[in-house]
């Protein structure tokens, strides 16, 4: 992958995919490997980061006779993503323009 | 590695993380690899990588973290002191990388010192030659006798002469070592430019 995935936007890609369905960790991590360059120790740091700030919650769940944490979104995780999914459509408006090369038209 | 050996070397590494923290990522990993379903034999650091690897991205997290919470969250100001003690953490639990700058930054140092001294010694030799030449062939004049002056003052000219070549010299290895030093900072800076466009995500 050519571009890189900073922190603002790892964090909006988890609670993009948090936000349609409860996830743990594992699949999490395999469902945005499938889309993007990351590795498999990438997003432990990302959730524990959005859990402290109150972005997601975790609960137990037992699974063949052990826990499994499942990450669910909170109401201020709603509305960072709902910032952050406003922040990514103008960016993404400002780099087609440049890119395009509409600035000279 | 399996399973086993690696929760341990995690949890080594992880040691002076706070007890929350450590639980938590620990508990995220144990979970993790049994999710994984790994063949008997498989090793676990191939797909997650070394628990010092895993161990260094969750450090160096957490100390970002500590800081982002000092610049959003005022109130409840950390103290300076746990900021800079994950700091220095994730340094000395750096994959090899860190403390090898710190080593090369020394080796660097000293080299700038032993170079610098080599050029100040012959400096230092070569104004003296000068200065005590020149004197000498002044001071020919009080010497007694035509002959005796000539040789004084010949005595002074040549202690001179060699001052002036010494001082050439100088200036000639200050230069060679002026090429040596830009040579290794400029290598250095290449390389760690190579380092950062590898590490990228």
């Amino acid at each position: 992958m050519t571009y890189q995935l900073t922190a603002p936007l790892l964090d909006a890609c988890v609670l993009g995919v948090v936000e349609k369905e409860d996830v743990y960790g594992y699949t999490l991590t395999q469902r945005m490997m499938e889309v993007v360059d990351i590795s498999e120790s990438t997003l432990y740091p990302v959730l524990r980061r959005l859990q402290k700030f109150g972005l997601l919650q975790v609960y137990d769940k037992p699974y063949q006779g052990r826990n499994r944490r499942y990450y669910r979104i909170t109401d201020e995780g709603r509305k960072q993503l709902a910032f952050f999914r406003d922040e990514w459509t103008a960016y993404k408006e400002k780099i087609d323009y440049l890119v395009g090369g509409w600035i000279n038209g | 590695m399996d399973k086993q050996a690696f929760m341990s070397e995690l949890e080594y590494r992880l040691r002076r993380l706070p007890e929350d923290d450590k639980r938590d990522a620990l508990d995220y990993y144990y979970e993790y690899i049994d999710d994984m379903n790994l063949a008997p034999g498989e090793d676990v650091c191939m797909r997650i990588g070394t628990p010092k690897e895993v161990a260094f991205e969750i450090i160096a997290q957490t100390t970002q973290r500590v800081m982002d919470d000092e610049n959003y969250d005022r109130r409840s100001a950390k103290s300076v002191g746990s900021v800079l003690k994950l700091v220095l953490l994730g340094i000395f639990a750096a994959p090899i990388a860190l403390p090898l700058v710190i080593v090369m930054v020394v080796l660097f140092v000293a080299l700038l010192i032993v170079l610098g001294s080599v050029v100040f010694a012959f400096g230092v030799t070569a104004v003296t030659c000068i200065v005590v030449g020149v004197a000498v062939a002044v001071l020919s004049l009080l010497a007694v006798g035509l002959g005796s002056k000539f040789i004084v003052l010949g005595a002074g000219l040549v202690c001179t002469g060699v001052g002036v070549l010494f001082m050439l010299f100088t200036g000639l290895i200050a230069k060679v070592f002026a090429a040596v030093i830009s040579g290794v900072v400029r290598r250095g800076a290449s390389k760690r430019v190579r380092n950062m466009n590898s590490t990228g995500i």
